[in-house]
């Protein structure tokens, strides 16, 4: 199907959660490709500060394009009382594969909100959740590789 | 048509062009000065009327370039200056020939050519050559500009009557059909006559006048051609000339919107772009001009109030320029051929719309500029990827900015390159680090508010390193690796911190870390970094003095203990100052001696998983001179608070306030100062230096007791010795004393102190004889002198009780004492007595005896 690479990013653009998917046939996901996909990452959250303002939709849809990578985004809304307004959720792909990303950037938020609700969780800083990433791993083989 | 100009932007389709090139043995820097005063000229204007028209120069222009000439009428040389220098007629006909060579190069679209001769003098000047002009030497450069603005104005005539010829025909003459290059074979053999051919003349006729018109400066009549060009192409599908047609129409609205306020004096150089003229950009259109009709340039309807009425009916909202642009590069994308006039076209375009402050259009034109290709060198690549990373700086995507510099770096370092540009490529990612919010200047220390994305600011520190590493450049490269290691630090795995540990250590080994400035280019300088993390300082403490050589201050002589900070005339007060607690606990009550070895103490901790080597590690002090003896020390792996002494020596009496350390880790030096580390804590930090007192020695002859040792209430240094008395003797000891410091001792004091027990019976007496107590005073530094004390034993054996306790061995025999041993405890046998004066308050250090008795009994 094809190789996803899914970020949270903070406010700071620091990654708070990074994770690969792959489909079965593809191998293995080299570290140049990582590495690519990072700096993919970090150069498009520029077109995503720039289009979550036009909409009020919180799925951005496509983003950004570069080479065969496409760039998807989902920006959360404003909850006041989570302080984690506007955490931006990329997602690289070399598939379009609109339906799938839409409902897995739902279920991560939902999986996210639910996480962010732990008081002695800070907002903007590393998820380490083994049960976070198992979650995480579970909605990607459901819905991108599936 | 090769070589993309990305230096354009709009109003360049209002300008003439004019080449200036080098001929003969002109030296670089001569010609750039005469290009310099030639390009001062921008703007050419008539006598009669008061239009304008722009010029713009280059120095390098393909003449194949010239050929699409018709199309879009700024792409034609209309002028050319050949500046040379010769030192005698031979050389100079050479020159006349090349000049001639180039006139012919760009053939007929010349309307006017010039050279300027240098260094030659009067006897070969009798040239008839009417174009060429001789100038003496370099510093009369102002009669140059005079003759380039009349050469400017006979363009702008030649232009205005070629305009006036196009202007003049009527539609249904016939006109020739204005191709561009790649299209001419495709109209051969067509008919001539029919209806969609002649509309395709006429369009592509109009069009063209409106290009005239827009370089004579007559807006109004340039938007009202290219309407009409626009219509007449649509309805016969020309799209490339539909196109250029449509890019016209945006043109001459932008011009008519924002005026000529966007212009800047172009870069010298092609494709260079210089951070003034970035910021000129960036500064000036920012609003709209609003047109004040009686300063236009336009010319015939100037101050006519149809104007306005012209210019809303005529030219496109700033809207529907975006729309028409894209629409104009949607058509030049059919042609392959036209791939450079659309790379130019959504450049142009993007500029207008940074102007215009739409960020996600322009984003969309830059990413479809990026990918039409461009059949280009290697270096035209690097090129490009710079010029696009400027225009999304441009429109303020620092991240994409950086993004696409890198990648602009990557290309001068191609493996497929003969020679890798590794100096092209530190200065590009050295343009990055801002756009990967990493600071040269300001190195983050703490995770908790870490900017920035840490994998990738670590990738881009690494190639950082890499490249000034191979650029030859090896301070830069410890500095950067410095940089990496400090600031992230904490996003290092465990092998990567040993590597890159194992790399400095490499690197500066060759050339040892800067402690002063570092210039890593023109203007753009750095600090040495403290590596205040190898290893963390979490606590520092200022040590008194071993408490046998503090300084005590006496009281002064009357008795009357004064409190030390009182000087003022009261003598008593009910009002009592209080000093808050925490000041008084922050306070240090103790004092350094000057000449002294004194102490600091911190509390490290080492966060490498590997043992940390740090040398020379001493304290930077301020105030008083203060020498500071290094330490080397090497901390184990992953420790837990380890504590360190740092010793020290004052050396004048004052204040001295300890303000950081050095330390050098991987041969890398740093200084860290303390009020910059969030982490250390530091109770207090200034302590006084007293003056240097003298060092006491006492020494006996006695024979140490090796069985009960006194308890030590004050914790100081003790000596205890043994005195044996029969009830009644009296022994005389004889204690030496030396002085083994540098100061003279000034007073003796001896004191002896009782145990309770004693003071009660009265069994002992130490007794000395103050007279020659005072002969030996004062005592110099070296010298050496005996003390006599005399021990008196007396005993009240009548008195049985408490004093005797009965022992019974194992036969139940009771013994009884008849004498005792007696403890006589030296205090402090190093000790410091001497005195201080400061006003009233004498300071000294006073040795005491204290006798106490054994409690054993034997037979």
């Amino acid at each position: 199907m094809g190789t996803f690479y899914f970020a949270i990013v903070g406010h700071h653009d620091n990654p708070v959660f990074e994770m690969e998917f792959a489909s079965q046939n593809k191998t293995d996901t080299k570290e140049d490709y990582r590495h690519l996909n990072q700096f993919i990452a970090h150069a498009a959250l520029d077109l995503v500060d720039e289009q979550m303002w036009t909409t009020n939709n919180m799925y951005l849809k496509m983003v950004d394009k570069f080479n065969e990578w496409f760039v998807s985004a989902f920006v959360t809304a404003t909850l006041s009382y989570l302080h984690a307004t506007h955490m931006r959720f990329v997602m690289l792909h070399d598939v379009r594969h609109e339906d799938g990303i839409k409902n897995f950037f739902n279920d991560v938020y939902e999986l996210y909100i639910k996480f962010a609700m732990n008081p002695f969780y800070e907002p903007d800083t590393l998820i380490r959740s083994t049960a976070f990433e198992r979650k995480a791993q579970f909605l990607g083989r459901k819905h991108l590789t599936a | 048509m090769t070589d993309p100009d990305y230096t354009q932007c709009a109003e360049d389709h209002q300008c003439l062009l004019v080449v200036v090139k080098p001929l003969g043995s002109i030296s670089k820097g001569n010609f750039s000065c005469v290009f310099d005063k030639i390009s001062s000229v921008e703007q050419a204007t008539l006598q009669e009327s008061h239009r304008a028209t722009w010029i713009r120069y280059k120095q390098y222009y393909p003449p194949e370039n010239n050929d699409w000439g018709d199309f879009q009428a700024h792409r034609r040389v209309v002028g050319l200056i050949a500046v040379a220098e010769s030192c005698d007629s031979q050389e100079l006909s050479q020159i006349f020939e090349s000049f001639d060579g180039l006139r012919g190069e760009y053939g007929t679209s010349l309307y006017n050519w010039r050279m300027f001769v240098f260094g030659l003098t009067g006897e070969v000047v009798d040239q008839n050559r009417t174009d060429v002009d001789f100038v003496s030497d370099y510093e009369q450069l102002g009669g140059i500009t005079r003759t380039v603005e009349e050469f400017t104005s006979s363009l702008f005539i030649v232009l205005e009557s070629k305009r006036l010829d196009r202007a003049s025909e009527k539609a249904g003459d016939k006109m020739p059909l204005l191709c561009v290059p790649f299209e001419k074979k495709d109209f051969v053999g067509l008919d001539t006559d029919s209806r969609n051919y002649r509309k395709r003349c006429q369009g592509r006729m109009r069009k063209h006048v409106g290009d005239l018109n827009l370089q004579a400066g007559l807006l109004h009549e340039a938007l009202v051609n290219y309407h009409i060009a626009v219509e007449t192409l649509r309805s016969i599908n020309d799209f490339l000339w539909l196109a250029a047609a449509l890019e016209g129409l945006c043109v001459a609205s932008v011009v008519s919107h924002y005026g000529t306020t966007c212009r800047t004096t172009k870069a010298r150089h092609q494709g260079a772009s210089t951070q003034a003229e970035k910021e000129k950009r960036s500064r000036a259109g920012m609003q709209e001009v609003l047109i004040d009709p009686g300063s236009l340039t336009t010319n015939g309807i100037g101050g006519d109030p149809s104007l306005e009425i012209g210019r809303a009916k005529n030219c496109l909202s700033p809207d529907d320029i975006v729309e028409k642009y894209r629409e104009a590069i949607s058509f030049y994308g059919k042609y392959q051929q036209a791939a450079v006039i659309e790379l130019e076209a959504c450049i142009k375009a993007v500029r207008v719309l940074a102007v215009q402050k739409k960020r996600s259009e322009a984003a969309d034109f830059l990413q479809n500029a990026i990918y039409i290709h461009v059949d280009v060198t290697e270096d035209e690549r690097i090129q490009r990827y710079s010029v696009l990373s400027e225009l999304y700086e441009q429109i303020g995507f620092r991240r994409k900015a950086a993004f696409f510099k890198r990648i602009s770096a990557m290309q001068c370092v191609r493996a497929a390159l003969p020679e890798p540009g590794w100096k092209a490529c530190y200065e590009l990612l050295l343009d990055t680090l801002q756009g990967y919010n990493l600071s040269l200047d300001n190195p983050q220390s703490s995770t908790e508010s870490h900017h920035g994305w840490p994998a990738v600011q670590l990738r881009i520190l690494h190639e950082l390193v890499y490249s000034s590493q191979r650029m030859g450049n090896p301070a830069l490269s410890v500095h950067h690796l410095t940089f990496l290691l400090h600031s992230m630090l904490d996003f290092l795995s465990e092998q990567e911190k040993k590597e890159v540990s194992q790399i400095l250590e490499k690197y500066a080994a060759n050339c040892r870390g800067h402690s002063t400035a570092l210039e890593i280019r023109e203007g753009l300088q750095v600090q040495p970094i403290a590596l205040s993390k190898l290893p963390i300082i979490r606590s520092m403490k200022i040590i008194n003095l071993p408490p046998n050589l503090r300084p005590v201050k006496l009281k002064s002589g009357d008795g009357l203990s004064t409190p030390i900070s009182s000087s003022s005339p009261f003598i008593y007060s009910p009002i009592v100052v209080q000093q808050r607690r925490e000041q008084r606990a922050n306070q240090i009550d103790f004092q350094w001696v000057q000449g002294d070895v004194c102490e600091v103490q911190l509390m490290v901790y080492n966060p490498m998983p590997f043992e940390l080597r740090v040398e020379n590690m001493g304290l930077i002090t301020s105030g008083v001179e203060f020498e500071s003896l290094p330490a080397a020390l090497s901390l184990p792996a992953e420790s837990g608070l380890y504590p360190v002494t740092l010793v020290g020596v004052p050396k004048i009496p004052g204040p001295v306030t300890i303000t950081g350390y050095h330390t050098e880790v991987f041969g890398i030096p740093s200084r860290c100062m303390l009020q910059n580390l969030s982490h250390c804590k530091v109770m207090c930090s200034t302590v006084d230096v007293v003056p240097a007192l003298p060092l006491t020695q006492l020494t006996t002859s006695l024979p140490r007791c090796s069985g009960l040792i006194a308890p030590s209430t004050l914790g100081d240094v003790c000596c205890n010795v043994v005195v044996r008395l029969f009830n009644g003797e009296t022994q005389k000891v004889s204690v030496q004393l030396e002085n083994i410091g540098k100061q003279p001792v000034e007073s003796i004091e001896l004191d002896v102190t009782y145990s309770q027990q004693q003071r009660d019976s009265g069994t002992c007496r130490v007794t000395w004889d103050t007279q020659e107590l005072q002969k030996l005073i004062p005592l110099q530094p070296g010298s050496l002198v005996d003390l006599t004390l005399s021990i008196h034993a007396n005993f009240d054996f009548s008195n049985t009780d408490g004093s005797f306790t009965e022992m019974q061995d194992g036969e139940g025999i009771v013994r009884r004492n008849v004498s005792f041993l007696t403890l006589v405890t030296l205090y402090n046998p190093f000790f410091i007595p001497a005195t201080w004066r400061k006003g009233d308050i004498v300071v000294t250090q006073v040795v005491r005896l204290s006798v106490r008795p054994s409690g054993h009994q034997h037979l």
